[in-house]
C-alpha cells in the first residue's frame, strides 16, 4: 500500500511545485482616433484559482521591437489612458477587456503583463496602438484641455471659436467696405 | 429455407449498399474540418529552490531549473527579484545555460524557449542557477536562517 502512496506523491509532486499562467492572443492591436476609447479582449488562464496582478509597460513612440527592457515608460508618459483590471481573481480562465484612449496621434508599442500573486510566474502580451488625429475639434480639444476632458471641452467650445472667427471676418469685411466708400 | 437464405443475403447486401450511401456520395468534394486555436503565451516554472548552506566568498552548488513553454509561440524568458525584496544576498543569483558559459547575474539573464512541437504539448528548457557570493563585499555579521526571496520569471512572445 505504501508503494502506491509513493507513486502518487511522485506524480503529484511536479503539479504542486509548478506555477503556470497563460495569456492569449500574443498581440492585440488598437487602431482608432485620438480621444476614442478602443477596446480588445484578452484571455487569462491558470491551472487553479488565483489572484492576478496586472501592469503595463511602454516603449518610446515609434519603437516596435519586442524587447521587454525597452518598455520602461508608463502610460502617463505617452498621454495614454489604459483601462484594465489591475487585480483580478480568476478560476481556471477568464476573458477581460483592455481599453486604450489616447490624447495624441501616433504609433505606440506596449506590453500588458499579469503575474500570479505570490507566485514566481508572469506572462505578457504585446500591444500595438495606432491613433490618428480627427480634425479641428480634436486639435482644439487637446489644445484647450490637454487631458481627457479637453476633447469634450473642445466639442463645446469650438462652435464659440467658430463664431468669434466669423465675427472677426464680418468685422474686417465691414471695415474694408467702409474704406472703399 | 432457400427463401430465408436469399432474404438474408439481400439484407446483408442492402446494409453494405446503404452504408456506402452514407459514407461516400457521388460528389467530387470532401468536407474538411479543423479547430484553429488562437495563439497563446504560457509557461510553467518551479515554485521553490533551496540552496545548501553558504557563506561569503563561496559559490553555491548548481541547481537545475526547468521552465516549460506550454503555449503556441516562441517566448523570451527573463528573471527578476520580486520588488518586495530589499536585501542584497539574492542580488547575486546567477544563471547559465551551458556549463562552460560564464555566470550571468539575474538582472541581465534571459533565454528563449521555442514553441512545443505539437499544439497542447510542452517544451522544456533547463538553466543552471547559482548563488554566487564569491565577490560579495558586505560583511555578514550574523547568520541568516531561511533567508528567502521570490524570483519572478517573465515570459513574453518573441
Amino acid at each position: 500500500m505504501k508503494i502506491y502512496y509513493l507513486f502518487l506523491f511522485i506524480f503529484l509532486f511536479p503539479l504542486v511545485n509548478a506555477a503556470t499562467l497563460s495569456m492569449s492572443p500574443q498581440q492585440i492591436d488598437f487602431n482608432g482616433n485620438v480621444g476614442e476609447k478602443i477596446c480588445n479582449n484578452i484571455n487569462l488562464k491558470t491551472e487553479n484559482g488565483a489572484v492576478l496582478i496586472g501592469e503595463t509597460g511602454w516603449a518610446k513612440e515609434n519603437y516596435f521591437e519586442r524587447k521587454l527592457k525597452s518598455h520602461n515608460l508608463s502610460e502617463e508618459d505617452l498621454n495614454l489612458i489604459i483601462d484594465y483590471p489591475r487585480e483580478i481573481e480568476i478560476f481556471n480562465n477568464k476573458t477581460i477587456e483592455v481599453c486604450v484612449t489616447g490624447k495624441k496621434s501616433g504609433n505606440y508599442h506596449g506590453i500588458i503583463l499579469y503575474r500570479v500573486k505570490n507566485k514566481p510566474v508572469r506572462v505578457g502580451i504585446w500591444m500595438n496602438v495606432t491613433l490618428e488625429g480627427k480634425g479641428f475639434q480634436i486639435i482644439t480639444g487637446n489644445f484647450l484641455g490637454g487631458d481627457g476632458t479637453g476633447v469634450k471641452t473642445g466639442l463645446v467650445i469650438s462652435p464659440i471659436i467658430f463664431l468669434i472667427i466669423l465675427g472677426g471676418l464680418l468685422f474686417f469685411n465691414r471695415k474694408k467696405k467702409d474704406k472703399i466708400q | 429455407m432457400k427463401t430465408k437464405k436469399l432474404l438474408g443475403i439481400i439484407f446483408v447486401f442492402g446494409i453494405f449498399l446503404f452504408a456506402g450511401f452514407v459514407n461516400a456520395t457521388d460528389s467530387d468534394e470532401m468536407l474538411v474540418k479543423v479547430n484553429v486555436l488562437e495563439t497563446e503565451v504560457s509557461i510553467s516554472v518551479p515554485e521553490e529552490v533551496v540552496f545548501e548552506d553558504i557563506a561569503q566568498g563561496y559559490l553555491s552548488e548548481r541547481q537545475e531549473i526547468e521552465i516549460n513553454n506550454l503555449g503556441t509561440v516562441d517566448v523570451d524568458v527573463s528573471m527578476d527579484l520580486d520588488e518586495s525584496y530589499n536585501g542584497s544576498i539574492f542580488q547575486n543569483i546567477a544563471f547559465r545555460k551551458v556549463l562552460a558559459d560564464p555566470l550571468i547575474y539575474i538582472r541581465y539573464f534571459n533565454f528563449e524557449i521555442l514553441k512545443p512541437e505539437t499544439v497542447g504539448g510542452e517544451r522544456g528548457e533547463e538553466v543552471y542557477m547559482y548563488l554566487d557570493l564569491t565577490e560579495y563585499e558586505e560583511e555578514i555579521t550574523s547568520s541568516m536562517f531561511d533567508h528567502e526571496a521570490t524570483v519572478v520569471f517573465t515570459a513574453v512572445p518573441l
